[in-house]
């Protein structure tokens, strides 16, 4: 059984998988955002507080939750990458941080965009804003790393090595801002999701994080190509495919 | 542990031997006192919060100053060959730069630190928590140093590398640190804080050397 | 006859970054035997002898060694590396690095000491640093490795660079008597030196 997995996951076989699977995930991305932003900005009912102005939660929120969902790949692969060493999660690394560094900005982006009719700040200091500010730090330091150095293999496997040490790091970030921002502030910070919220306001959030980790999977696939030719480059299957 | 030793001493003589990259971080650590003061207006030495802030930032940054160089010197002159051919074990070797980095680095703002403390007038309880909490804070990040080092010295933009990588990862002792300062200031008790800060430095000090040396590897190839 | 180690390659898969050297590589080396690598430059003879110092990492293959005892894995202690470029310490002085080497080397045996390593190799500034060497000074306290301490196998990536013809001489025979000794040489030289004819050797192809 892992002898198929590993067969699988060689680079040659997993570049054609992925090519194979481009267009269907494509048009399933294109369908799910569209059918999310729809039931998002029309559908769904208006908020009783904040009006239309809190649809952006419908980008906001998939976003944020992405940012973490790629950073829990990232240190999947890297754990792979250090320990098993495949090719394939060090290119899965390198490939997967840049999406990650985009979902987190537009988390923040949206993020601030939302709060400045709400609460009146662009920002705050709370472990949740912070917390997330870190991460796109996080992100930042691995894209940097992993393309510091000629040899593209050492440049993943020390991105690798940042992914852990990071991943150690986030909760205890997360919980110490926290712990330090309601000193400052008190309980009058409001959380993102409360935990009794409405069903039609729900279900086009679900929607949409479907559609989002549709989207982070196809880019995902696209940018592993690249990186698998850009490996393989002198290998005889990448000169057949290119004659 | 005789190891240990020798490695510190062979990291200590080179340290010593360009002495004024030490003083360098002094000498941070005074301009951005100064600064502050000055930018802060005449009321510096009347708001107490702000100069107990003023003076951890002081300290924080002057250690993270020369935290790049950690590595730099092993990897232009090939001790880092030298190291694994003779099997000596990359975690004792982190460590034991990591001692000899917060020895010379650190001590001595430590030291400048809690003299100015003492010039602006604060109370002998508050510089002895304060001792005790910097201390912490900077053996944690000379670890932290040392770990991100080991990935990123004289690579293309190493040093703007470990500056955005030490930031995050410095996030909590900072904020716990400065907290028991300023509790010990309001007459609060400051157990809790400490306690945080002896709880996250064994936990890297038990993860760190093995990153470390993970990344030495994969730097060597 | 002191040593009777002898080295097996077997399967070896080299590579340098994103290319791939050497695949399927074998090669048995008995004791007692010098090999000779050469090929145009950057076609991997340094990546080649790094990865029989055990410096750089196998991803395909292995290395044995192999006494009249047993077959084992090769490991670090059975090899005397001596780098292209000296890895020496340049804030240290030249005594103090060698006593530093002495001290953190482990598992392997003490063959000469200090001082007479230092006259071997006719170095008469112990207490100079080393920053302020010359190129062949500081080859000749690289070279110096060699003998504080015994291996079977002895990996000179360029070792004459910079040298002088008398301190040639004294590596040649030194290199001499390690293979009177039945140690084994890897080596790659740009320039000619008298003990070629006993060197067998491997040309490594210029990778397209």
């Amino acid at each position: 059984m892992f002898k198929l997995i590993r067969n699988f996951l060689a680079l040659e076989s997993f570049y054609f998988f992925a090519r194979r699977i481009q267009k269907p995930l494509l048009y399933f991305t294109l369908i799910v955002i569209g059918i999310g932003l729809y039931s998002g900005l029309f559908i769904a009912p208006r908020d009783y507080q904040q009006g239309d102005a809190f649809r952006i939660i419908y980008v906001h929120v998939p976003a944020a939750w992405l940012s973490l969902f790629v950073y829990m790949y990232m240190v999947l692969a890297a754990f792979t990458a250090l320990v098993w060493k495949l090719k394939i999660a060090e290119i899965g690394i390198k490939s997967a941080a840049p999406i990650g560094f985009c979902f987190t900005a537009i988390a923040l982006v949206t993020g601030s965009i939302w709060g400045k009719p709400m609460w009146g700040t662009w920002w705050v200091w709370d472990a949740r804003l912070t917390s997330e500010l870190i991460l796109l730090l996080i992100y930042g330091g691995i894209i940097g790393i992993a393309n510091s150095t000629d040899d593209p293999r050492i440049g993943s496997r020390s991105a690798a090595v940042v992914t852990l040490i990071g991943a150690i790091n986030i909760p205890i970030i997360h919980y110490s801002v926290e712990w330090w921002a309601t000193l400052h502030q008190g309980p009058t910070v409001s959380k993102l999701d409360n935990p009794s919220i409405e069903l039609s306001m729900l279900i086009p959030l679900v929607i949409m994080t479907v559609g989002f980790i549709a989207y982070f999977i196809l880019i995902l696939m696209i940018r592993m190509q690249n990186e698998i030719i850009h490996y393989e480059r002198n290998a005889n299957w990448i000169r057949k495919k290119l004659s | 542990m005789k190891l240990f030793l020798t490695l510190c001493r062979f990291e200590l003589t080179r340290y010593f031997a360009s002495l004024t990259d030490v003083l360098n971080s002094v000498a941070f650590f005074a301009l951005i006192i100064i600064i502050s003061a000055v930018a802060a207006g005449p009321t510096f030495t009347d708001n107490n919060t702000l100069v107990i802030g003023s003076v951890w930032t002081a300290s924080v940054l002057s250690c993270v100053l020369t935290l790049d160089l950690i590595f730099n010197k092993d990897f232009r002159e090939g001790t880092v060959d030298l190291f694994i051919l003779c099997s000596v074990p990359l975690e004792i070797l982190s460590l034991a730069k990591a001692f000899s980095y917060w020895l010379t680095n650190c001590l001595s703002i430590i030291l400048v630190a809690s003299f100015t403390f003492l010039l602006f007038g604060f109370q002998p309880g508050l510089i002895l928590n304060f001792l005790s909490c910097i201390s912490l804070v900077t053996l944690t990040m000379s670890l932290i140093g040392v770990a991100l080092s080991a990935l990123t010295a004289n690579s293309k933009g190493g040093t703007l590398l470990l500056t955005i990588l030490v930031f995050p990862l410095m996030i909590p002792p900072v904020i716990f640190g400065t907290r028991a300062s300023l509790n010990v200031y309001n007459g609060l008790d400051s157990s809790n804080e400490l306690l945080f800060l002896v709880g996250f430095f064994m936990l890297l000090l038990s993860t760190l050397p093995w990153a470390s040396a993970a990344a030495i590897k994969t730097r060597i190839h | 006859m002191k040593y009777n180690h002898a080295l097996k390659i077997k399967g070896l898969n080299l590579q340098k970054g994103l290319k791939l050297i050497l695949r399927d590589y074998h090669l048995t080396v008995r004791a007692g035997q010098a090999i000779k690598v050469s090929g145009p430059n950057g076609c991997g003879k340094t990546s080649l002898l790094r990865t029989i110092a055990r410096l750089n990492r196998i991803h395909e293959g292995e290395l044995l060694v192999t006494s009249s005892i047993e077959t084992r894995p090769l490991s670090a202690n059975l090899v005397n590396f001596i780098g292209h470029s000296p890895s020496i310490a340049w804030d240290l002085t030249i005594k103090q690095y060698l006593t530093f080497y002495s001290k953190i080397t482990e598992g392997k045996v003490k063959y000469h000491s200090i001082e007479e390593t230092l006259d071997i190799f006719k170095i008469r500034t112990p207490l100079q640093l080393s920053k302020n060497l010359s190129a062949g000074q500081k080859q000749r306290l690289s070279l110096c490795k060699l003998l504080l301490f015994e291996a079977p196998i002895w990996v000179l990536d360029e070792p004459f660079n910079s040298l002088d013809v008398e301190s040639q001489e004294i590596l040649e025979k030194q290199i001499e008597s390690h293979l009177e000794n039945n140690g084994i040489v890897f080596l790659t030289c740009h320039q000619t030196f008298n003990l070629e004819e006993k060197f067998k050797k491997i040309y490594l192809e210029q990778v397209s």
